[in-house]
């Protein structure tokens, strides 16, 4: 215990972000919606991973035979409890599955966008003049086109798989954390610690990359929080629409854009995977609020 | 106000520009766009023959030139399928993206500006509670579920309005709602905030201590400032709303240009997908410009400043 304390003594600079972070687990425990969002989160991540140990059945196996059984409690088999669809796949299987893509789908872009965005962000709030000026211009210009149809036709260009849904939600999702974090530069840029960083001789990339990014990055993960949801709602659109994960491989989306001709008559085929859909997004959204209140109660999302 | 005004238009011509640049660029994203044009079983005799008929053999500024040239003439090319001007096509569609729009924006801010004003008014009430609850769930779900889900409800199982395709007022409720439910849980979100946030002005304070009712403030004061950044978003949520109007037209069968860009996509008719995005972006940078005129019209700082 004592040798813990003059540790913190010693550094002042690590006592308080992790004073911050106990003051606002214990503060997590009051919070009931985000407790509740993080906790479902928690379990969605687990499924995901844990997919082939937790699914009762193969999701890619058929069973014509047994094809669009209702769940169990309406009339069901015991052996597939959430029914099956077309082509007597278990539904249930399907979804624990279908969970993999979309946080696969949402976190690599999510990560890919705000790698490109933070990069902008510092890029044209440090250097200010001409770059900053071409590359706000450029930022604008994404803002300028109509979103999802410009998606479409690059997915027009690409051809629909995984790997290029991925790059292209990253690539054209950038903008957001871009103005954030050149914002928060702007303001940081003429502190007198940067200033003296200078002064003692650190290069621009030190300066960036150790004492501006730093102070940034807060605002740049608020934003990822909440586009981790837009994200995999984006996800599952373009894949209904068929432009994003092919089937076999189940997900969310393309689920309710194969059965498309069942949904009227086969209601669990159409309720599910929407179920799945919303329960993630709003739970990822509930825990964002928090994580926006940890790290920069001031950001409006 | 007259400064204000030509930089604006100064900016938009140039977006113009870029929006041209943007969509002239989509075509040539895969190195080759003859690729996207023809089957996959065509020969390089066949190719190179098409690439010269089409004057893609031409160094890349020749032919941007020659697109915004043929652009400012309304010549977006033909679409490949239909063997019509592009730019007809998608003409002939507006119209109903234009009415689905218009009404789902109509619905939004029917309902997510009062829900905002109860919500930021009466904060912590239960009005302010359900109005947020349903506000976070409504833009968590996505659009193209919920349109299956109201078809399912309304057309299938009630029989009360009409699951699919274009024609009266009934056939617009559901794709309307739909398409509306995102941006009104948007705007009534960021409309509390904002109204919250004005509330909090010493302005107001003082309009309270002269013995002003509070409809007055709110009229008045309160509400005229927290509309602005509502403004200048909406801007964004319609460019978004735009985009989603693809999805919601599949859905409900929708006879829009959200529509014809996805057969375009799937029938690899290129030349009208790149005349929906140019269309589409054009009518955009339309809507930001007059959507300053109103920024301008609700906020004197700018008119004077």
């Amino acid at each position: 215990m004592v040798t813990n304390r003059t540790t913190v003594d010693y550094k002042p600079n690590n006592a308080a972000p992790r004073h911050l972070v106990r003051r606002h687990w214990r503060k997590l425990a009051n919070r009931v919606p985000a407790l509740v969002g993080l906790v479902i989160l928690a379990s969605v991540v687990c499924m995901a991973i844990g997919a082939p140990l937790v699914a009762p059945h193969d999701p890619f196996a058929q069973n014509l035979d047994g094809r669009l059984a209702p769940p169990t409690w309406a009339g069901g088999a015991y052996a597939n409890l959430l029914g099956t669809d077309q082509l007597g796949r278990d539904e249930l299987s399907r979804l624990i599955f279908g969970a993999r893509i979309s946080l696969l789908v949402g976190i690599t872009a999510v990560f890919v966008a705000g790698a490109t965005g933070v990069i902008v962000g510092l890029a044209a709030g440090f250097n200010g003049g001409l770059t900053d000026e071409v590359l706000m211009r450029f930022t604008d210009l994404m803002l300028a086109l109509p979103f999802t149809l410009l998606i479409i036709a690059v997915i027009a260009v690409f051809g629909p798989s995984l790997v290029n849904v991925i790059m292209i939600l990253g690539l054209t999702g950038w903008v957001p954390y871009a103005r954030v974090v050149r914002a928060g530069v702007l303001s940081i840029r003429e502190r007198e610690f940067i200033a003296a960083a200078k002064a003692v001789g650190a290069s621009n990339l030190r300066v960036m990359l150790q004492h501006i990014l730093p102070n940034t990055i807060a605002s740049a993960i608020v934003i990822g929080s909440v586009e981790l949801a837009n994200m995999i709602l984006l996800e599952s659109s373009l894949s209904f629409l068929g432009l994003g994960v092919q089937p076999p491989t189940p997900s969310w989306g393309n689920m309710l854009g194969e059965t498309r001709n069942y949904l009227m008559s086969d209601w669990w085929l159409a309720t599910f995977p929407g179920v799945a859909i919303a329960i993630t997004a709003v739970s990822i959204n509930l825990a964002g609020d928090w994580i926006r209140d940890v790290l920069d109660p001031h950001l409006v999302t | 106000m007259t400064t204000f005004l030509l930089r604006r238009l100064v900016m938009t011509i140039l977006m113009l520009f870029l929006v041209a640049l943007a969509v002239f660029s989509l075509g040539h994203l895969s190195g080759d766009p003859v690729r996207l044009m023809v089957p996959d079983e065509a020969t390089e005799q066949q190719m190179a023959k098409l690439r010269h008929e089409l004057g893609l053999d031409r160094p890349l500024y020749v032919q941007f030139f020659d697109f915004v040239i043929h652009a400012m003439h309304g010549d977006l090319g033909m679409s490949l399928r239909f063997r019509k001007p592009a730019l007809t096509l998608v003409l002939n569609r507006m119209p109903a993206t234009i009415e689905l729009s218009t009404a789902a924006m109509g619905i939004a801010l029917l309902v997510a500006i009062p829900a905002g004003i109860v919500s930021a008014t009466q904060p912590g009430s239960w009005a302010d509670t359900t109005v947020s609850t349903v506000a976070i769930t409504g833009q968590a779900l996505p659009a193209f579920w919920i349109g299956i889900v109201l078809i399912i409800l309304f057309a299938v199982r009630l029989g009360w309005l009409p699951a699919s395709g274009r024609g009266d007022i009934t056939n617009l409720i559901l794709p309307a709602v739909t398409l509306g439910l995102w941006p009104m849980a948007r705007i009534a979100r960021l409309l509390r905030s904002s109204l919250l946030e004005v509330l909090q002005e010493e302005f107001v304070r003082t309009a309270r201590a002269k013995g002003l009712a509070e409809r007055i403030i709110l009229r008045r004061h309160t509400l005229r400032n927290a509309l602005i950044p509502v403004v200048t978003i909406i801007a964004i949520i319609f460019g978004t709303m735009l985009g989603g109007t693809v999805i919601t037209e599949t859905v409900f069968a929708w006879p829009g240009i959200g529509r014809l860009a996805l057969e375009a996509v799937f029938n690899r008719d290129f030349p009208l997908v790149q005349a929906t995005v140019f269309v589409v972006a054009v009518v955009f940078v339309f809507i930001n410009f007059f959507l300053d005129l109103v920024y301008v019209a609700i906020d004197p700082r700018i008119r004077l400043g």
